[in-house]
């Protein structure tokens, strides 16, 4: 990092934020400095330097490093194991919250704190990995779409259009439920989702390639004759993965809530793995007189979501100021 | 517009005959004996068996199988029957009304709430309203359905009565008519309020930096008719378009939201056969809620022609 | 807005001692993140009825800026008017009210944009457009309304008025368009018309016949036109004085055929040597050297010296005031006798 100026310069009062996009002046270079010393920052440097000093960026990695190491190891946070049968007591049926057990007891008697400490991991994996493969999938199919117009371009492009008519989480229900059973249910669930969740980072990654295909550097190289291959991973991938990354944090966020509401449907992660929607669904029948067992999982779930939605919309900012 | 029309006409065939062939591959390419499932656990008679399957072209490849099925939805409104025989466009009817209500319900209020946010957002851009509603749809888009629809359930529909003894909200399992949509209509539509305010905010503050809203400035018109006819005008193009498109959408997320709520519409019967395993009316409503998606998006195509002068030449 | 604003309109009719429109010592900036954009730095100018002023400067020299601030249609916050008047028959529009200023824009002093295709609405035909005049202002009904707008059109030599008056903005070439454009701003016979770059944009045979137009439109109804382009060769033919700006400020102002022939400041002869002439043909063209200033860090002292060929010590360090030339002539130049004399040092 060299070292940036503020943005504000000496002398002036707390200019207004967001004056500068209505500008009819000339507008001015967005740090003075660094433009002056012929060493453009990056974009990622520049929007690194932004995020820092964003509130909003730093509380939600915040949330997501407690959450990581939750999901990695569940016991420091809590010493009764949700899997055992005999920490959970039929008797103490949906107890208030007491000392031993913070968050009280569910309908089985089971302790609802441990279990939603442990619930962590799978809303983890299933959004991690899910996120993983669209953007993979979606992201390749993307960068060669969007390099070769054309037939390869026409056939996905009018692939994608076929997935886009059908609303994901109908599409993640009716595979979720088809398969049901037959394989794993975690994997089933990260396969529904990957299904539906690919083409739209597919769109947005053709979108970036078609953008960065037509400027003057990509045109050189070709004109130079790199291979088709070196200027998709040289040239056009790191110039076209601003909102591919942005998109993926996103859905990250959305594809946990897509798990808890399959698993709420009962067609996503099933007993006796651990699941926020599984939890909810379970609570759901005796709700209205004992909230507090859908209550902790359904916060947990909401804090998780928020901070991976947060993190895609500070990122968002700090790549384009211009959308703010 | 005619040229655009019919393009528009032709381009959603593909779409439409292959995302229900998607649906239909997804639920039927499965291994394993249908007519065995429709029986259980009982050995069906090897006779009736064979009589079954040729009812229902089972000894056909698939892609025929799907084309029987297509047409009959397409030409006759025919989504087939269920393992106890009763077609199943009979068991659809009447849930539809209730999810279309739903819908209808969420999608006003998400014109009204949405835009009007949106609106408000835009013309106090940067300013303390700007943070605070731009905060406020981070919230409504981060909270699942699931969590939305039992909160505001507990504390509209349960607390409410309780503490103030006003009975707004009726709870799930009550049907007090119209009225009961409207706890889950706002759960239902709040991912798209939100949405639909962000959207509004940057499409008018869009709109209000081009150079027409400077030259209705410099006629001397009114700041009032500047941004309300001459920038809202401009505005409205995408949200138009994107709440068209929502509704196909709202309809497919009422499946959550008729759970929670325990609304008898289409969601509810999907949940359950998907339970009970009745694959021909898991596909048949899946199918007709696809077809309601792509209509939707077709509406809205042609909506955008009408709206915007510069489609319409093209 | 100042807070000493008045609703009193400026009084139609005779003029009396006061100019048609004067702007004096006008100061603009923008307050940005990135710092304060000096854009305006006390400007001066005048304009009566039937008599053209042109406003030459490169982008950047603050000639649009003024031209906004005069039709109130700057973007405030972040501009802010420090100092200065923008008087319209002698009234300080600076210091009227919204609503009152609401009244004179479009309708006394009105203004065309550089890119027609942009500056009018893609969604309401240019019927609507042009007819909205007349409903908001004179309360016309639509049809009523609609008749003149077609009027208009047939002035500014559309043809096939009465059909195109349904068309959209996108459905007109660009030479069209600018007519429409200038339809619009005379609808209610302004008595100034401001016309920012009218042909920038514009093919060449195209550029001609509209300031043929304009030129014509201001012979009948004796407006006073403010001319802004950074083209010395479009204003030679149609201004009757010329104000060339640099950096926010006026560096030269004189009757057009003074410039011209003995221009009096470094900037202004260095625009006219770079204008390809055919008697020159084959010699080199001259290009003044250097950047153009930045706006956020004004050179101290006149602006121009970095790229000035005449520079002496004391134009680093003094900013040369507006010497009087001749009652009508005005140089910000240390040395503008040299510069008239043509003597290089």
């Amino acid at each position: 990092m060299s070292n940036p100026t503020p943005p504000v310069g000496p002398g002036l009062p707390e200019a207004p934020a967001l004056v500068t996009d209505t500008v009819t002046a000339p507008a001015p270079p967005r740090h003075g400095k660094k433009a002056k010393s012929g060493k453009p920052a990056s974009l990622w440097t520049d929007a690194w330097y932004d995020l820092r000093r964003r509130p909003m960026f730093i509380l939600s990695v915040i949330i997501i490093l407690v959450l990581l190491v939750m999901s990695f190891w569940p016991s420091l946070f809590t010493a009764i194991d949700p899997f055992n049968a005999r920490t959970c007591d039929l008797a103490t049926a949906r107890q208030a919250p007491s000392a031993g057990h913070l968050f009280g007891r569910d309908n089985l008697g089971c302790d609802v704190y441990a279990k939603t400490i442990y619930g962590a991991r799978n809303s983890i994996v299933i959004g991690v990995f899910t996120t993983l493969i669209t953007t993979l999938v979606g992201g390749l199919l993307g960068i060669v779409a969007g390099y070769f117009s054309g037939a390869v371009d026409a056939v996905s492009s009018r692939l994608t259009e076929i997935f886009f008519a059908i609303p994901p989480i109908l599409g993640a229900l009716l595979i979720a439920a088809t398969f049901r059973g037959r394989a794993n249910s975690i994997l089933l669930v990260i396969i529904a989702l990957a299904v539906l969740g690919w083409p739209m980072t597919f769109r947005i990654m053709r979108a970036a390639v078609i953008t960065a295909k037509n400027q003057d550097f990509v045109v050189a190289a070709k004109a130079l004759g790199a291979s088709a291959g070196r200027i998709m991973f040289r040239h056009l991938l790191p110039n076209s993965l601003a909102p591919v990354i942005v998109v993926a944090t996103i859905n990250l966020g959305v594809f946990i809530a897509a798990e808890a509401a399959l698993s709420f449907l009962g067609v996503g992660v099933q007993s006796p793995d651990i699941s926020w929607g599984l939890m909810i669904s379970d609570a759901r029948d005796r709700f209205l007189e004992a909230p507090l067992p859908l209550v902790f999982p359904a916060v947990f779930l909401s804090i998780t979501v928020l901070a991976f939605i947060m993190m895609g919309d500070a990122v968002r900012d700090a790549l384009d100021p211009k959308l703010r | 517009m005619g040229r655009y029309v019919i393009r528009r006409l032709i381009q959603a065939i593909p779409v439409l005959l292959g995302a229900t062939l998607l649906i239909f591959l997804i639920v039927f390419a499965l291994p394993g004996d249908p007519i065995a499932a429709m029986f259980g656990d009982k050995r069906p008679d090897a006779a009736v068996a064979a009589v079954l399957r040729e009812q229902y072209h089972l000894n056909d490849p698939l892609l025929v199988q799907y084309w029987y099925y297509i047409s009959g939805v397409l030409f006759h409104g025919d989504f087939g029957v269920n393992f106890s025989d009763i077609p199943v466009s009979e068991i659809m009817a009447g849930k539809f009304q209730v999810t279309l209500n739903l819908a209808l319900t969420a999608l006003t209020m998400e014109a009204v709430i949405g835009v009007g946010l949106g609106l408000w957002a835009a013309l106090r851009r940067g300013k303390a309203t700007d943070t605070m509603i731009l905060a406020s749809t981070l919230l409504l888009i981060s909270v699942p359905t699931l969590v939305t629809g039992f909160v505001l359930q507990l504390l509209l529909g349960v607390k409410l009565k309780q503490w103030t003894g006003l009975d707004i909200f009726p709870v799930a399992g009550t049907f007090a008519g119209l009225r009961s949509y409207l706890l889950p209509g706002f759960v239902l539509a709040g991912t798209s309020i939100a949405y639909l305010t962000r959207l509004t905010r940057t499409s008018l503050a869009e709109t209000l930096r081009a150079d027409y809203i400077r030259t209705a400035t410099a006629k001397g018109l009114s700041r009032r008719r500047v941004i309300g006819r001459h920038g809202l005008r401009n505005a409205l193009i995408p949200l138009v378009t994107f709440l068209g498109a929502d509704l196909g959408n709202l309809m497919g997320g009422a499946v959550i939201t008729e759970r929670i709520f325990n609304l008898q519409g289409i969601g509810n019967q999907l949940f359950t056969s998907v339970y009970l395993r009745e694959q021909p009316v898991v596909v048949g409503i899946v199918t007709a809620l696809v077809l309601i998606y792509i209509l939707a998006n077709l509406v809205v195509d042609l909506l955008y022609a009408v709206l915007d002068p510069r489609i319409r030449y093209e | 807005m100042k807070s000493t604003s008045t609703g009193v309109l400026p009084a139609e009719g005779g003029l009396g001692d006061h100019p048609l429109l004067a702007v004096e010592d006008l100061h603009v900036e923008f307050r940005t993140r990135a710092g304060v954009v000096r854009a305006v730095n006390g400007v001066t100018y005048s304009v009566g009825p039937g008599e053209t002023l042109a406003v030459l400067g490169e982008s950047g020299s603050g000639k649009s800026v003024t031209a906004q601030a005069i039709m109130g249609i700057l973007d405030m916050p972040p501009a802010v008017i420090p100092k200065g008047e923008i008087r319209f028959r002698g009234t300080d529009l600076l210091k009227l009210s919204e609503e009152a200023r609401t009244q004179v824009r479009g309708q006394r002093i009105a203004m065309i944009f550089q890119d027609a295709l942009s500056a009018l609405n893609p969604v309401f035909t240019v019927g609507w457009q042009i007819s909205e005049m007349f409903r908001v202002h004179r309360g016309m009904s639509k049809g009523e309304a609609m008749k003149k707008a077609v009027e208009l059109m047939d002035r500014v030599r559309i043809p096939a008025a009465k059909q195109r008056v349904h068309d959209y903005p996108h459905q007109f070439s660009g030479g069209m368009r600018q007519r429409i454009m200038i339809a619009m701003s005379i609808a209610l016979d302004p008595e100034v018309l401001i016309a920012d770059e009218p042909t920038t944009a514009l093919d060449v045979t195209v550029q001609a016949q509209i300031m043929e137009l304009l030129a014509e439109l201001q012979r009948e109804s004796q407006m006073g036109l403010i001319l802004i382009t950074h083209d010395l060769g479009v204003v030679a033919d149609v201004a009757d004085k010329i104000a060339v700006m640099y950096a926010g400020r006026i560096v030269e102002h004189a009757p057009v055929h003074d410039i011209y022939r003995r221009p009096a400041h470094p900037y202004t002869k260095g625009l006219l040597e770079s204008i390809p002439r055919v008697d020159l043909k084959g010699q080199d063209l001259y290009a003044i050297s250097g950047l153009p200033p930045n706006l956020l860090e004004l050179p101290t002292g006149c602006s121009f010296h970095p790229r000035c060929p005449y520079r002496q010590d004391n134009c680093v360090t003094d900013v040369p005031p507006l010497h009087t030339i001749s009652g009508t002539r005005g140089s910000a130049c240390h040395y503008w006798r040299e510069v008239v004399d043509g003597e290089r040092q």
